[in-house]
């Protein structure tokens, strides 16, 4: 992978990652607000980005989830979580 | 059901290995108040609770827990991950490394195995939730202990202190889930001690019910 492609899949994951935050933390803050409209006005908005953000992910990288078929060998060859190795 | 999203909640690359810190951040893999405790605790309290939204909110905070359990073990991972025999003996770690390696085991810092004993389920909302939020307590009070130790390892450090923000967002939503359950109550809507459920032997019940 060129170095510029390494960049973008980086950015592209720590974006991913932050949306699935902003959904973990603001579903749970629905859970016991169920009738503030702004809090899920926010949380349907990162749902919509989320989608779009794994959709590309997967198509240019490799898998996050095993739902998603594309590029599926590299579901096992791909780095870890818990590698943190730069490839 | 769970299906695996193949990313960390917060992202871990640790550039300083050191067993001496992976010695004490175990605890929270398999210490009284680590993870793998709030995972089972609230994942096996939530299938006895009475209303909606504390099933709701012990779900996915004990989802959210299992993600911790995941962060908690990558950093002792690497913390330990190709590191030097001399080394491992300099950290105290004989004794872990003799029998798990360099594996991550459940194990406290003082090096017990994780026990059930750790969690509660009492079938009874309030007992439950009040647990719940003592564990969240007691939880926030080891990152900081941890915070202290490791205070040279910026990375670590940044770990824990996000895991710690954690703990205190996760006891904010318990309380919350208490408080309306002390309201429903007060309007009747829920029954803490219903019999049915908390006495299934009934000639207990018919006793009760005489007085
Ligand atoms: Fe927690």
């Amino acid at each position: 992978m060129s170095n510029e492609a390494k960049k973008l899949k980086e950015e592209l994951l720590e974006e991913i990652r932050a949306c699935h935050f902003a959904i973990t933390d603001s579903s749970l803050f629905l859970d016991t607000h169920p009738g503030n409209r702004k809090a899920m006005r926010y949380y349907k908005n990162q749902c919509e980005k989320l989608k779009e953000l794994e959709d590309k992910y997967q198509e240019m990288f490799e898998p996050l989830c095993i739902t998603s078929p594309c590029n599926r060998l590299k579901w096992v060859e791909g780095a870890w979580p818990w590698e943190g190795s730069d490839e | 059901m769970w299906t695996y999203n193949k990313f960390l909640q917060y992202p871990i690359k640790i550039k300083e290995k050191d067993p001496r810190l992976a010695r004490i951040i175990i605890s929270q893999y398999g210490g009284p108040d680590g993870e793998l405790s709030a995972s089972l605790r609230y994942l096996s309290q939530r299938f006895g609770m009475p209303d909606s939204t504390s099933k709701a909110v012990l779900n996915d905070i004990g989802t959210e827990e299992l993600a911790h359990l995941e962060i908690v073990g990558t950093l002792v991972h690497q913390l330990t991950d190709g590191v030097s025999i001399k080394e491992i003996e300099k950290a105290g770690l004989k004794p872990y490394y003799t029998d798990y390696g360099v594996d991550v085991f459940p194990v406290s810092a003082a090096g017990v195995p994780w026990n059930a004993s750790y969690i509660a389920c009492k079938n009874d909302p309030i007992a439950n939730l009040q647990e719940d939020l003592a564990a969240e307590q007691k939880a926030r009070a080891v990152y900081e202990k941890l915070i202290d130790l490791c205070r040279d390892n910026v990375d670590v450090v940044d770990v824990l202190r996000y895991l710690r923000q954690r703990e205190i967002v996760h006891f904010q939503r318990f309380d919350e889930t208490l408080d309306n359950i002390h309201e429903r109550l007060a309007q009747k809507k829920i029954f803490v001690n219903n019999k049915e459920f908390t006495m299934p032997n009934k000639e207990i019940k018919i006793i009760e019910d005489k007085d």
